[in-house]
């Protein structure tokens, strides 16, 4: 409680000063832009760090959820924001790998407009069948398309998201055919696979690995390169044949082009430092993600390699957007 | 199930857990009443405070918002024929007559009870049949969904009175409106312009708002005050029901909670779909169709129950399978995640106190809003006497925040103001908006659901009548509609000369 009120008592006497001198940061509230509404996977992360940085660094963040078009509403205003470090946020596979390369009215490019902090978490997507399906394991589920190509239907959270290309990225590298049936959001998808309609379903770890955990539908593999730590016993896709085959669901915190080194700095350090937290990380693990982490150069390079594979899976794919 | 409920009783019960009940339905109802700031909107500025309460707290307190709106969803449809909440439209049909014929109090006490009504019946299925009703819900697919749409839209196609033809114009136009957007299958924008704020179609607050609020908030200006309103009209005796009141309403309660519950359940369709279902019913059932939007009491009773029905049976996919039907479910599973608890169906045997504390706090919450509402109407009725002038800037400033509120969005409020002027032509044209709403809700998820259909059974049509359920209601759809034209046939043999409509 004290810590709020300091926090508090410290936002409204620095809020009225001039912009803020750098050594200084932060000195006022920070703007989290979340793209995606409350609750949500990329949600949950910001506010947990968000949260977190409050309580230990005395911060004050305001979480702003500024949902739309797949993330890309919030990350367009983000790029616009004044570079001060007071406004940053959340980035992610969906809105700036996948989507910039997809649809032409997004205005902002992922590796130019943007000022990388640091990498929060990845979790892997998932591949689940029904209770009853004839697929023991992803081996046999990959013979049975290669016997007929085109028989299996898959569902998805929807068109773009990370499911729909990691699918994507599995038929060019293993040359299979899977016909996609998207929903919108997971609700429904997740009742149509549980109900046996579609042979398999492709989302989030977090999103399927309950359903799995009790028992109405099988995790049948994952799609991080190595096995995923908190499923341990689920093989990897790469390991059914499909070497170096990865698809993550990164979430990270980036600023507008050209912030300040000093911000970038205090905000990597203590995010690093809040991604130690043994508690933070139990809290992650139980919804299926873990943590990162690392230098804003890191970052940076990981960035340019994950927006370059998947604008090479989008365009495979016959998905780029006309420009 | 006794050891359950005493623990679940126990848990709700708890001081902490009683307060944020309290704090939560006091909350939804007030934020309700507000037109504009809908459920999402409360739910997600209020997510915040939830960090520093135990979960079990935070989804007590998050579910009162949730079901706390309904409540107070009703009052400013009733009393301003402004849409307090979108599921709550359809209640200014009949509501906003019934208030200026002086029966303001009245209105706002039965729809108390229906809502009251309707959130009990489904609180017993979700106590009861959670499993085997999650169950049943998962049989339904796309083929399913569209089936029943289409007995919806026919149901409805009569829905007010009125020219039919003007009628089915505005379900037509209403549907183009829900065309605006993504295409679900191909990603392909549809109507959007290139601005990428219309990239997941028009906000449904946005229409409802503009097409019910804010037109009206344009109609009453020039008008004087409101002072034809009588004077006895706003006195605490001017509650109490009728007997013909309590008759005429019971039955519509008991089939608005059937209809309530059952679209609760279903992931996808919500308490809107089911106050629309719900109105369509008692439309179709009456002896005296021709009187709805004149003030029928069932035309809110009905409605109010099945919106509460179905905020209640929502918890069933959500908590029982783990499956959330709305962005508001997801919202409270993500207050849950938060929290370090993962939702799924294992959470009812995993957090028996969290469950069943939540289902017994639906009861107390309940209560608490019949208690809370009930001396509250004689206030809220006094809002009538407010000069127009005062109230209705105040509506409109809070139709601003509410709908920039839902996706921070600056474009939203423009949409509104869009929609107002086109539905305050429309009001002048005499066209009715109602069918225009349920256009948009309907239009976009039949399409949605025939697509998903015709892929899943990989383009053969067949897929609708192989499907049992889908078959039969496809069926029942057929058979309503022979039964519409029949009917239509036979009055105008019966009347050839006197019937208005068949010549207008």
């Amino acid at each position: 409680m004290k810590t709020i009120t300091t926090a508090a008592i410290l936002a409204m006497t620095t809020v009225l000063a001039l912009p803020a001198v750098a050594q200084d940061y932060p000195s006022g509230n920070i703007e989290m832009v979340v793209p995606y509404p409350p609750g949500g996977g990329t949600d949950i992360p910001a506010r947990l760090i968000s949260d977190w940085l409050t309580r230990d660094r005395g911060w004050n963040f305001v979480v702003l959820n500024q949902p739309g078009a797949a993330g890309t509403i919030g990350l367009d205003q983000l790029s616009r924001a004044e570079a001060d470090g007071y406004t940053i946020g959340i980035g992610q596979t969906a809105n700036m790998a996948i989507n910039p390369a997809m649809n032409a009215e997004v205005a902002y490019d992922p590796l130019t407009d943007f000022t990388p902090i640091i990498p929060i978490v990845t979790q892997p997507v998932g591949i689940i069948v029904p209770n009853d399906s004839p697929f023991e394991d992803f081996g046999q589920l990959v013979e049975a398309a290669r016997a007929d190509p085109g028989s299996l239907l898959y569902g998805t959270p929807g068109q773009g998201t990370g499911g729909h290309m990691a699918i994507a990225r599995l038929m060019q590298q293993g040359d299979l055919e899977f016909e996609q049936v998207p929903y919108s959001g997971i609700a429904q998808a997740i009742s149509d696979v549980m109900g046996g309609v579609v042979d398999f379903y492709v989302g989030s770890v977090p999103s399927v690995l309950p359903h799995a955990n009790s028992g109405s539908v099988r995790l049948l593999a994952v799609t991080s390169l190595e096995p995923f730590p908190i499923i341990p016993d689920v093989p990897t896709v790469a390991s059914f044949g499909f070497e170096g085959y990865e698809a993550q669901d990164w979430k990270a915190v980036v600023g507008p082009a050209g912030m300040p080194d000093e911000a970038v700095a205090a905000l990597n350090a203590a995010i690093n430092e809040a991604l130690q937290d043994p508690t933070l990380i139990a809290n992650f693990e139980t919804q299926g993600s873990v943590v990162m982490g690392g230098s804003p150069e890191e970052f940076r390079a990981f960035l340019a390699r994950e927006v370059e594979t998947w604008a090479g899976v989008v365009e495979a794919a016959g998905l780029t957007a006309e420009r | 199930m006794l050891d359950n409920l005493a623990l679940g009783l126990q848990t709700a019960l708890s001081f902490d857990n009683l307060l944020w009940c309290f704090v939560g339905v006091f909350a939804g109802t007030l934020l309700g009443v507000i037109p504009g700031i809908g459920v999402l909107a409360a739910i997600s500025m209020l997510l915040p405070l939830t960090f520093q309460l135990d979960a079990t707290a935070a989804l007590i307190m998050l579910a009162g918002i949730w079901y706390g709106t309904s409540y107070g969803g009703s009052t400013a449809s009733i009393l301003l024929n402004v849409p307090g909440t979108p599921s709550s439209a359809i209640t200014a049909l009949d509501g906003y007559p019934m208030a200026r014929q002086g029966r303001a109090g009245v209105a706002l006490l039965m729809t108390t009870i229906a809502s009251f009504t309707g959130g009990s019946i489904g609180i017993l299925l979700l106590m009861g049949f959670s499993g085997s009703i999650a169950q049943v819900a998962l049989q339904f697919s796309s083929a399913e969904y569209f089936a029943l749409m289409l007995l919806g839209l026919v149901a409805a196609s009569s829905m007010s009175s009125g020219a039919m033809s003007k009628g089915l114009i505005m379900v037509c136009l209403g549907m183009l409106f829900g065309l605006v957007g993504s295409d679900v299958y191909t990603g392909t924008r549809r109507f959007t312009f290139g601005m990428i704020e219309l990239a997941d179609g028009i906000a449904l607050v946005a229409l409802a708002l503009g097409i019910f609020g804010l037109s009206e908030v344009i109609a009453s200006i020039g008008k004087i005050d409101a002072k034809d309103i009588d004077s006895r009209s706003i006195g605490l005796k001017s509650m109490k029901p009728t007997r013909e009141d309590m008759r005429r309403s019971w039955r519509p309660m008991l089939r608005g909670a059937a209809v309530g519950s059952f679209f609760g359940t279903l992931p996808g369709t919500g308490p809107s779909i089911a106050a629309f279902m719900s109105y369509a019913m008692e439309r179709r059932i009456s002896k005296t169709p021709e009187k709805f939007g004149t003030g029928e009491i069932e035309g809110i009773t009905g409605p109010e129950s099945a919106n509460n029905a179905a905020d209640q049976t929502a918890f069933i996919p959500t908590l029982a399978l783990g499956i959330p039907g709305s962005a508001t479910m997801a919202l409270m599973l993500g207050a849950l995640m938060i929290h370090g608890i993962a939702p799924g169906p294992q959470l009812m045997t995993e957090q028996p106190a969290l469950f069943w504390g939540l289902v017994m706090s639906f009861w107390i919450g309940n209560l608490l809003l019949l208690v809370l509402n009930i001396p509250l109407i004689g206030l809220w009725v006094r809002l009538l006497t407010v000069p127009y002038h005062w109230l209705f800037p105040a509506v409109l400033m809070f139709i601003c925040i509410g709908t920039y509120s839902v996706n921070a969005s600056g474009f939203d409020v423009l949409m509104v103001a869009m929609f107002g002027i086109l539905g305050y032509a429309l009001r002048l044209l005499n066209f009715p908006l109602a069918p225009m709403l349920l256009g948009f809700v309907l239009g976009p998820m039949m399409e949605e659901h025939f697509r998903r259909a015709m892929l899943l059974g990989r383009g053969d049509p067949m897929v609708f009548l192989s499907r049992p359920i889908s078959a039969v209601v496809l069926l029942l759809t057929l058979g309503l509609l022979l039964l519409g034209v029949r009917s239509t046939i036979q009055a105008r043999h019966r009347q050839p000369l006197t019937d208005g409509r068949a010549s207008r």
